[in-house]
């Protein structure tokens, strides 16, 4: 028990820490089927909403349908791109692209099936998200989903 | 002294992140996650009390970098471990560290690394903490990738056993890719990669009597194909490997082979996909002692539509490996915004077909045996700008001589969902979700409702019940609550829990019936 409330301060100490980074030199798989690096799959010079999902998960696929539908009317006032990794393993990760597309999504899809991204990220669940800003740094962070936390995603984008 | 080292880890970690002058030049980030359940007596539904009451699942991990190396750090609490998860967890341990190089399209891991060859059907080392599971291996990996034209890698290493490293056994292994179109100067026309693998697994033997029996050691080897153009792709992986004769599988010495398939297609709102999968003996042990998940280094994950509502996902089927042939597809397709169909914000449909055979218990037939079938159609569709609709149906035929307690019998079921999501305003939404299941089979009929109310950003509040109106009567009550703010998600469930498959990828682990209240706090910096 000692050693869980020691982790439970370990989190605290955590939580006051910031400014992460986009670890670019990991590798996903495109949408054409290549091992690439983050660095080549995310936009240079714009805002870009980084997304970590999966197909077997209902909060994530709420959150990307609400991006989706919000998408072009953001689209119009403001420039930014949305990268979605889907951390699927081999049983699901053939069917991200064509789920991606089945519903519409305008979206940049990368595969990270064995996790190096996810972890490089540190993401412990999904959906998690992060909002980069035209240098490439970490300005928002949310970890999960529910109906509504979009607004807070464009007003974090229409800051940038 | 393991206290002392965590201790000084979290002071530096600590301290780094305030430390300007180290943030311009490098980086310090890590997550932590704790799962804990206190557990109460409940003689309904064969709920299960672990002595003390209590479990607690915890992970810290750390990893900084500066400029082309990069060093981490992973330790796990299991204080004691939660029911269901395997003994060998309990206590602290220091699971994975490592030290990297990376410059120019070359890596240098030296430590604890995971990887994966292919789809996994030859070698995978990965963690899966929903399962306990983390089978990383404990040596040298090395790898470069030229452009994207040419990759390779090898490595060497001891694989992990629960929590400790085995350093008995020895893992070879080396990996190679080359994307012929791009190598010619023509990868803008399409896309053909030509792959393959090798693997080595080495352990001495520990008795005579094994001489013959079991050799030393097993190698296997993998070829790939991708051909990706226009929307299309198509892929190929055959698997040949030694048999991993063991006990787990009853002492088979026929060859491992794996044959897989897959085939994709998107265009506009459009996308599908089919993949086959033929399998024989093809578990791949990193010990002969063993069987099981935790010591597993390949992955043959169940190639089925993962489903996520409740009575959707009562019994999901698992991979056979000792032999199985099947396959599935699946079809999506995207009613446009401004459609008849689609309304203003356009409506999802989904189906899925997957069946599963295998070899009949009874030599006098031939035929193959159906392990499982399942077809599920959803769709999803506002209807204005305050109301959601999700619905779904699937039929499954389920055969209990693969599951968690085999017997001669088929399990059919016919269930239908259906999820309203009402959203309020901006930030509050209300969601209720009905579910219903007929069988005349096992437990027989059940329904299921949810309800959830939501506060945008980060507040969640549910209740729900499951239950068994056909045999048992025994309702599943569950309540629950949760918050999540920038990077911290902390959840509060009560309630009642079947005995039934976790899955997590295409992996399962049988988990006991239980009540009790699961605390849930997850967090990165």
């Amino acid at each position: 028990m000692k050693r869980f409330i020691l982790l439970m301060a370990a989190m605290l100490v955590a939580v006051g820490a910031s400014a992460q980074k986009v670890v670019t030199t990991v590798n996903v798989v495109n949408a054409k089927g290549e091992t690439v690096s983050v660095a080549s799959i995310l936009p240079k010079g714009k805002p870009v909403v980084l997304s970590f999902w999966d197909t077997s998960c209902k909060p994530c696929l709420q959150e990307m349908g609400a991006i989706s539908d919000c998408y072009f009317d953001w689209m119009d006032e403001f420039d930014f791109e949305v990268v979605a990794v889907s951390t699927d393993d081999s049983r699901n990760s053939s069917k991200a692209l064509p789920l991606a597309k089945g519903r519409g999504w305008p979206f940049v899809i990368a595969l990270d099936k064995n996790g190096d991204f996810k972890r490089s990220m540190n993401v412990q669940s999904n959906p998690t998200m992060f909002i980069l800003d035209k240098t490439g740094k970490v300005v928002y962070t949310h970890i999960g989903y529910t109906p509504g936390d979009e607004q807070a995603v464009y007003e974090t984008l229409k800051k940038l | 002294m393991r206290k002392i080292i965590f201790t000084i880890l979290l002071s530096a970690g600590a301290f780094s992140a305030s430390a300007q002058s180290f943030w311009e030049k490098g980086y310090v980030t890590g997550g932590l996650e704790s799962n804990s359940i206190y557990y109460v007596e409940d003689p309904a539904g064969g709920s299960v009390r672990p002595d003390g009451g209590f479990g607690t699942n915890n992970y810290l991990k750390i990893d900084c970098g500066l400029g082309k190396f990069e060093a981490g750090l992973q330790m796990e609490g299991y204080f004691p471990q939660l029911l269901g998860y395997p003994e060998q967890l309990k206590g602290f341990s220091l699971s994975n560290r490592y030290l990297r190089f990376r410059d120019k399209g070359f890596t240098a891991t030296v430590g604890d690394f995971y990887g994966q060859y292919g789809s996994g059907l030859l070698f995978r080392a990965y963690e899966e903490r929903s399962l306990g599971l983390n089978t990383a291996l404990e040596g040298v990996n090395l790898g470069y990738n030229w452009d994207g034209k040419i990759s390779v890698s090898a490595m060497v290493g001891f694989p992990k056993a629960f929590k400790e490293y085995n350093y008995g056994s020895r893992i070879i292994g080396a990996d190679f890719s080359v994307n012929l179109m791009e190598l010619a100067g023509h990868g803008d026309l399409f896309n053909l990669s030509l792959e393959g693998s090798f693997i080595n697994k080495h352990q001495a033997l520990e008795s005579e009597w094994m001489e013959g029996l079991i050799s030393p050691d097993v190698n296997g080897g993998s070829a790939r194909l991708l051909f990706d153009w226009n929307g299309l792709t198509l892929k190929g992986e055959y698997v040949l490997r030694d048999s991993d004769v063991s006990v787990y599988n009853n002492y088979e010495t026929g060859k491992s082979r794996a044959i897989l398939a897959e085939g994709t297609y998107t265009s506009g709102g459009f996308g599908a996909n089919l993949t086959f999968r033929r399998i024989l003996n093809a578990g791949f042990q990193s010990d002969y002692n063993q069987g099981t998940m935790f010591t597993a280094l390949n992955y043959i994950p169940a190639l089925t539509q993962q489903h996520t509502y409740s009575l959707a996902s009562l019994t999901p089927y698992q991979s056979q490996m000792d032999g199985e042939v099947g396959g599935q597809a699946d079809v999506y397709y995207f009613f446009a915004r401004g459609s008849k169909l689609g309304g203003n914000r356009g409506m999802r449909v989904h189906t899925n077909f997957s069946t599963f055979y295998g070899p009949s218990p009874m030599p006098e037939i031939k035929a193959d045996e159906l392990y499982f079938r399942d077809l599920t159609l959803d769709a999803e569709r506002w209807w204005g700008r305050h109301v959601k609709t999700v619905v779904l149906y699937t039929w499954q035929t389920y055969n209990n001589r693969v599951g968690a307690h085999p017997s001669y019998e088929f399990r059919r079921s016919h269930t239908i969902v259906g999820d309203v999501t009402y959203k309020i305003n901006n930030k509050h939404a209300v969601r209720a979700e009905y579910q219903h299941l007929w069988s005349g089979q096992g437990d027989g009929n059940w329904c299921a409702g949810t309800v959830e109310y939501t506060i945008s950003p980060g507040w969640s509040f549910s209740v729900s019940d499951m239950w068994n109106y056909g045999f048992t009567r025994i309702h599943y009550f569950n309540g629950g609550l949760s918050y999540s703010r920038s990077k911290i998600r902390a959840a509060l469930n009560f309630g009642r829990f079947r005995e039934g498959y976790q899955c997590a990828g295409g992996v399962c682990r049988l988990i006991p019936a239980y009540t009790g209240a699961n605390f849930t706090l997850t967090t990165s910096f």
